[in-house]
């Protein structure tokens, strides 16, 4: 068994990733319903509504950073 | 590196010579013309030119053949057909549309009629056998009623049920023809007609029937034109390019004996261009120019890269173009983020298919530059669909990427440095046309903020914590750093005493630049995750044997597929974002005009 320390700890790096992720997902589903919008006005916008989309994916990626520097921390 | 060199060109022919010139320029496909405007020159006036005679005629027949390609269906079997003069083109098209239109019409005469009978017939079948002329009398009003079920009893001068659930009721005129839970029913379609209810309906129908056959042989006659389909569909780009040519005096100047061609040509077609016009055209100015459409030029494969830079915008004709650096960083990205042998093929082979079709050429190439490099990554990784152990042979990594992850986040970080100072020197090659020291001076100063967030990342300890640098900067570094670089912005954005301060406000964005980076490893970590979830998934079920053999195989073929199809949309993605986004963004401004030589149409 891991003692309760690690597993707060473990729980705090899944809240960093968790909150990013969710938080992406927001931001991508206005971006994602805006980008469709213009596709169906002008379907070259494609590239453009794609790329737009995964922007708001850095958020978990700075997610990802924070939760291993949590785990860092704690060894 | 830099967008293909054009030349200003002004081209001078007589007015009766125009629609040769027209020709010849659309045979070149070479020059890119420039629309007129309206000058005058001493008391001449430059007006613009006016379409040549046959433009009229080619725009209707244009039209009339796009209208019949959007009713008649393709032939099932179809034979090109023969080369025919344009004039022959044009007089055959208004004679099909001609017919056509009259087919048409007959057949919507008989459709209006067909609905007229039915309609007849549907009151008819209500009246029994009544006399149809008896309605009108002078003195009586004749009504139909539809009665509901638990309606009261009509009270009437006479009432006769002619159906289960209509009245034929007879008033005096000015008598209410209103009675309750009855609704009436209007006559008018047929009160013109005469005879008995029964006669006429033997009539009618008899009428029916001919009609119905008179449209199914209008129907018959009408999908009969889908012989010509296959000519209307060869003549529709011919019209659209001849047309084309037709009009092109649109975009001249012209006074009454001249005509005046402004436009650009690409140097290395000058001669060429040259050679073809002796005699006919004469070539008045050939300047160098700061200003000009921008066509890309750069050698296979990097070429395929330039969809990419199009995606995005074209750049300017002064700026640098950065597809050919951008066909060497895109393909390691992809790969170091992919980086899995199996994978590696299996993109490959796609690449291949996609390279054989014109229209996905690009994308061929670029995916054919990424599978390679994945190829590589992935024995630099030992990776084989996620596996170490290839039936049996054991691929030793050189660089573990699940264990050893410390230090590709570190690699991430030295890629992302690099490219973001490889954007930085670009940048201060494009703005040293502007003048030299502020460009130096403005990307030195995003040197210093860089190498100052690095010293805060350290400062703080994240570079510690990450395993990356394990040297904790002093925080008096870090400031200083930070703050040369805030008064070098400062100073490089200042025009005319003003101090700017867009530069500082920006300054956070080199941080969240650099930890961009950082997807090279997780979007890889992720792929390999998935890889080895569905492996171990699959032994599980190969170990149980018997019929689990089965699933397994399945289980192995749909997860790897989905995760190669995650994995090529992904690394893709974030390959192509770090470019737009952390690499475009310190050196590209973009906006160019596009290249379109005169004659050059899709599909000719």
């Amino acid at each position: 068994m891991v003692d309760i320390g690690t597993g707060l700890v473990a729980i705090g790096a899944a809240l960093a990733v968790a909150g990013t992720a969710i938080g992406a997902g927001i931001a991508e589903k206005e971006i994602g319903a805006a980008a469709v919008g213009a596709m169906a006005e002008k379907e070259e916008l494609f590239g453009k509504g794609l790329l737009l989309t995964v922007i708001p994916e850095t958020l978990v990626i700075f997610g990802l950073v924070v939760a291993i520097i949590i785990i860092g921390l704690a060894e | 590196m830099r967008p293909e060199e054009m030349l200003q060109v002004t081209l001078l022919c007589r007015k009766q010579d125009a629609s040769q010139v027209v020709k010849i320029l659309a045979d070149l496909k070479a020059i890119h013309i420039t629309d007129h405007q309206k000058e005058s020159v001493g008391n001449a006036v430059i007006d613009i030119g006016k379409p040549f005679a046959q433009a009229e005629e080619l725009s209707a027949a244009l039209v009339a053949t796009r209208n019949l390609l959007s009713k008649i269906p393709a032939a099932e079997s179809s034979t090109p057909s023969a080369e025919s003069s344009l004039q022959h083109r044009v007089a055959r098209v208004r004679e099909i549309a001609l017919r056509y239109a009259e087919h048409e019409s007959i057949s919507s005469t008989l459709r209006q009629e067909l609905g007229q009978v039915e309609q007849q017939l549907d009151l008819l079948a209500l009246l029994d056998d009544e006399h149809i002329e008896s309605f009108s009398a002078r003195s009586v009003e004749t009504v139909l009623l539809k009665r509901n079920k638990d309606a009261p009893t009509i009270n009437a001068m006479r009432v006769k049920q002619t159906s289960p659930d209509t009245f034929l009721i007879t008033v005096k005129h000015g008598e209410p023809t209103e009675f309750p839970g009855c609704e009436r029913i209007d006559l008018t379609p047929i009160a013109h007609l005469k005879g008995s209810a029964t006669a006429l309906r033997k009539e009618l129908r008899m009428r029916h029937t001919v009609i119905l056959h008179g449209i199914d042989e209008q129907e018959q006659m009408l999908k009969s034109f889908s012989e010509h389909h296959q000519f209307l569909a060869e003549s529709e780009p011919l019209f659209t390019f001849e047309l084309l040519m037709a009009q092109a005096p649109l975009h001249f100047g012209a006074t009454e004996r001249i005509t005046l061609i402004r436009g650009f040509i690409p140097k290395r077609e000058a001669h060429k261009v040259q050679e073809r016009l002796d005699g006919i055209m004469t070539l008045i100015d050939l300047a160098e120019v700061q200003d000009a459409p921008v066509a890309l030029h750069n050698p296979e494969p990097a070429s395929g890269f330039e969809a990419l830079i199009k995606l995005y915008t074209l750049p300017k004709y002064h700026e640098l173009d950065p597809t050919t650096l951008m066909a060497f960083t895109f393909p390691i990205f992809f790969g170091f983020m992919l980086g899995d042998i199996g994978y590696g093929f299996s993109v490959l082979t796609l690449a291949l298919i996609l390279h054989r079709y014109s229209v996905t050429r690009p994308f061929g190439s670029i995916l054919g530059l990424s599978a390679v490099a994945t190829i590589l990554f992935g024995v630099v990784y030992g990776e084989f669909f996620g596996a170490e152990q290839v039936l049996g042979f054991h691929l030793s990594p050189l660089l573990h990427r699940v264990e050893q992850f410390d230090i590709m986040f570190t690699i991430a970080l030295g890629i992302g440095l690099f490219h973001i100072n490889l954007g930085l020197i670009l940048g201060t090659i494009n703005r040293a046309r502007a003048g030299i020291m502020h460009a130096l001076a403005e990307k030195g100063s995003w040197l210093l903020v860089e190498l100052g967030m690095l010293a805060t990342a350290s400062a703080l300890g994240i570079l510690n914590a990450l395993t990356i640098i394990t040297y904790d900067a002093p925080w008096s570094v870090a400031i200083a750093l930070l703050a040369a670089g805030a008064i070098g912005l400062l100073w490089s954005e200042e025009e005319h005493g003003v101090l700017k301060a867009r530069g500082i406000i920006e300054m956070p964005m080199m941080f969240s630049n650099l930890m961009s980076y950082m997807r090279l490893v997780a979007v890889g970590l992720a792929s390999v995750y998935l890889a080895l979830v569905v492996n171990s998934m699959a032994s599980g079920m190969f170990d149980k044997g018997g019929l689990w053999l089965a699933f397994g195989i399945f289980v192995l073929l749909l997860g790897h597929a989905l995760n190669l199809a995650l994995g090529l949309l992904g690394p893709f993605l974030h390959s192509l974002r770090l470019h737009y986004v952390e690499f475009f963004t310190k050196f590209y401004e973009g906006g160019g005009k596009p290249y379109r030589p005169f004659g050059a149409m899709e599909g000719t």
